[in-house]
């Protein structure tokens, strides 16, 4: 009595039925108690969260189940402070100490920046392997099953590069890691295939590259002519600080904010190509995926997303997680054939202790 | 009790098997229809996955197979699993947390944050001690490089003469200054400061301020105080035990950089303690009677700065209070107790050249 092969004419559901009634309580007991204990309630307050988000998403009816622990991360944290953070500061106070021209200082700052580079992309993939480890639906576990160093060090490149062609080669670079960090993912025994290239997504990419240009170029004239207005400006009983003061105060209002504002609008802009088409680039099995993104509702879930976070000083970003979760999940369509019993456990090992590197750069985007 | 309405998913496949389960008094059997027993979990490596209060849907799952779950709808059943192993509706938090525990974790946790305030403290003095003399004195050269990199250093003869004399005057016979060196950068704030490797910083804005060499010496006496009693090094070694421990409590290790070097930046000036700021007091005025020159300059010059004060209004009063430096009243009141002055510190011409030290 089993159902083997789910083939459906009509698409798979995908639902997320989490909710802010049913997530304040949360929040706002790991708020409290993340305060209390000096932040060190994050790990287990994270690993609460994620429970919550997962329990919430269901597919083909049946719930995805977190079986992370507050404690594994922890450990991994303790792990990266003391094999990383600790030795770091102490090599460059070390080399402070020993320079006065500060040339060798400032070249070991550069190398730390590239190992930090270096270990961004190394950290994300070990979090993605920790968390798809620890997620189980229908008794099946995931995981990545590919080299974190080989990302990283790929990672490390694409950012040079992209620094170096001024942005050009984005769309190549987010489209190749997007490939390992999907193809590498493993649910039992098997893989999700990526078929497609980056070349769909030049043609709205140059678009916003454009509109970017153009509004730095923009913000920059107008800044120009902010400082030119107030120097000519009657110069009556102002003294420096006032003056920083009020010309800081006009450059937050008249610059920053609308050009964060048109930034998101124009990110949102190729964001919406990308997701929509990286989502129909992945194949698993004999399904296939559609996401429907348009440039104004993902500029409504990033902008919130942002104003969110720094409103509630980052204590109400799992809200910012659950309307992503929500948005991703209420717009992807699955459609095509599943065979449930062909996905079998896989035999893998999994990590033992939790995404230490990435909670210390701060990547706990999930 | 038994249930027809469940299902397992094995943990092998992602399968939905449909089962009929079993509860007994010491176990969970599951059973394909009419076959014999697949499974048998024991009551007491049972894991409650959802207490299926929100959809009505009741997961379970055992250590003995982690990945296994079964899955039932049966209201009935759930009620006589409530009842057969209350315990396992007993959230996970207050099944680990008993008064008992809670009370000794507490006491433990007091113990260790006395030991980590003495240990920290002792070490930071221990550390000084430890760290080597040159490279103080390179720390002291890289912070002032970042500090006043753009600021002129100056030289002028007459002047270099004059702080020379200066120097001699005021350290008198005491050890403990030995090798400490004074040098005047052209800047206009009205402040002097100590360094790491037995260096004073004058700003010119000081020599234009003072209105004698006696109100500069007393200026410089607390500054070797600092020196004498190792400060600036303290300072430098309780922030970086700082910014490790921030790193520790917020996670972010990618700003550590950054704040290492604000070491050289505003917080090292108001890293000194009230106490601290006290002691270079007291060690300023036994020194100006030792030599002679006495604390009556010093008394004047934070005297005049008090009156500025005054006239600041309300917020310079807030930044008094909120200052690290003991009040400039007390101060120069401190200082006028004990003023006894049978010397002058510069004669008129050595001071005229030393105000001048930095026009060529």
């Amino acid at each position: 009595m089993s159902d083997t092969t789910l083939v459906s004419p009509q698409p798979l559901d995908v639902k997320h039925s989490g909710g802010f009634d049913t997530l304040w309580p949360l929040v706002l007991k790991n708020a409290l108690l993340t305060i209390l204990t000096l932040t060190f309630y994050r790990f287990w307050a994270r690993t609460h969260v994620r429970r919550y988000l997962w329990r919430h998403t269901r597919f083909l009816d049946e719930p995805f189940e977190y079986t992370g622990t507050g404690k594994e991360l922890f450990l991994g944290f303790l792990l990266v402070l003391f094999v990383f953070i600790i030795p770091v500061v102490a090599l460059q106070l070390v080399v402070s100490l020993m320079s006065s021209t500060g040339w060798s200082s400032q070249f070991l700052d550069g190398f730390i920046g590239i190992v930090i580079l270096f270990l961004f992309g190394f950290a994300g993939y070990r979090a993605q392997r920790y968390r798809l480890s620890r997620t189980l639906w229908r008794g099946i576990r995931g995981s990545m099953d590919g080299s974190a160093a080989i990302y990283g060090l790929l990672y490390l490149g694409f950012t040079i590069l992209n620094a170096v062609t001024l942005g050009l080669t984005y769309p190549i670079s987010r489209f190749a890691l997007f490939r390992i960090r999907v193809s590498d993912i493993t649910i039992g025994d098997g893989s999700p295939r990526v078929s497609g290239g980056f070349g769909a997504l030049y043609p709205r990419f140059l678009l916003a590259w454009l509109l970017i240009i153009l509004l730095l170029g923009g913000a920059l004239a107008l800044f120009f002519m902010l400082i030119m207005a107030s120097a000519a400006e009657p110069v009556q009983e102002m003294t420096a600080q006032t003056y920083v003061a009020a010309l800081f105060s006009r450059t937050v209002l008249l610059i920053m904010v609308p050009v964060s504002i048109v930034y998101f609008l124009i990110l949102s802009f190729y964001r919406a190509r990308e997701y929509g088409w990286m989502a129909s680039c992945i194949q698993y099995q004999g399904l296939r995926f559609a996401l429907e993104t348009s440039t104004v509702s993902l500029f409504s879930l990033l902008f919130g997303n942002f104003l969110i976070t720094i409103a509630t000083l980052g204590l109400g970003y799992p809200f910012a997680q659950l309307r992503a979760a929500r948005y991703f999940c209420n717009r992807l369509t699955v459609v095509g054939s599943l065979d449930v019993e062909a996905i079998r456990q896989s035999a893998a090992k999994q990590p033992a202790i939790g995404e230490g590197l990435a909670d210390a750069f701060d990547l706990g985007a999930v | 009790m038994t249930t027809q309405n469940a299902f397992l998913f094995d943990g092998k496949t992602a399968a939905r098997q449909s089962v009929q389960i079993r509860l007994t008094a010491t176990s969970v059997e599951i059973a394909r229809h009419t076959s014999p027993v697949l499974i048998e979990w024991e009551l007491h490596s049972l894991r409650l996955i959802d207490d299926g209060l929100t959809d009505g849907t009741l997961r379970l799952g055992s250590s003995a197979s982690p990945n296994a779950r079964i899955v039932t709808e049966d209201p009935a059943f759930r009620a006589d699993l409530r009842q057969t192993a209350p315990q396992l509706f007993v959230p996970p938090f207050r099944r680990l947390v008993t008064q008992r525990k809670a009370t000794v974790l507490a006491l433990v946790a007091a113990l260790l944050a006395t030991i980590l305030y003495f240990a920290t403290t002792s070490f930071t003095q221990t550390i000084v001690w430890i760290v080597p003399a040159e490279w103080q004195s390179a720390l002291g050269d890289t912070l002032r490089d970042r500090l006043f990199g753009e600021n002129r250093h100056c030289t002028s003869p007459a002047g270099t003469a004059a702080l020379g004399a200066l120097k001699i005057a005021v350290v008198g016979q005491r050890s403990e200054l030995s090798n400490v060196s004074i040098l005047v950068l052209d800047a206009p704030t009205i402040n002097a400061f100590a360094l790491p490797g037995r260096q004073i910083v004058v700003l010119r804005g000081l020599l234009d301020d003072a209105n004698s060499a006696d109100e500069l010496a007393g200026v410089l006496a607390h500054e070797l105080g600092h020196v004498a009693y190792h400060h600036p090094m303290e300072a430098i070694v309780r922030l970086t035990g700082l910014t490790v421990l921030s790193a520790v409590f917020t996670g972010d290790s990618s700003s550590v950089a950054d704040r290492l070097v604000e070491i050289g930046g505003v917080l090292y000036f108001l890293s000194y303690r009230r106490g601290q700021e006290t002691v270079a007091d007291n060690y300023a005025h036994d020194l100006l009677n030792e030599t002679g020159i006495g604390s009556a300059g010093m008394a004047r010059f934070f005297g005049r700065r008090d009156k500025d004060r005054a006239e600041g209004g309300w917020i310079k009063t807030i930044e008094a209070y909120a200052s690290t430096h003991p009040a400039a009243a007390e101060r120069a009141a401190k200082a006028q107790q004990s003023a006894v002055s049978t010397r002058l510190a510069l004669d008129q011409q050595q001071w005229s050249a030393l105000k001048a030290i930095c026009t060529n």
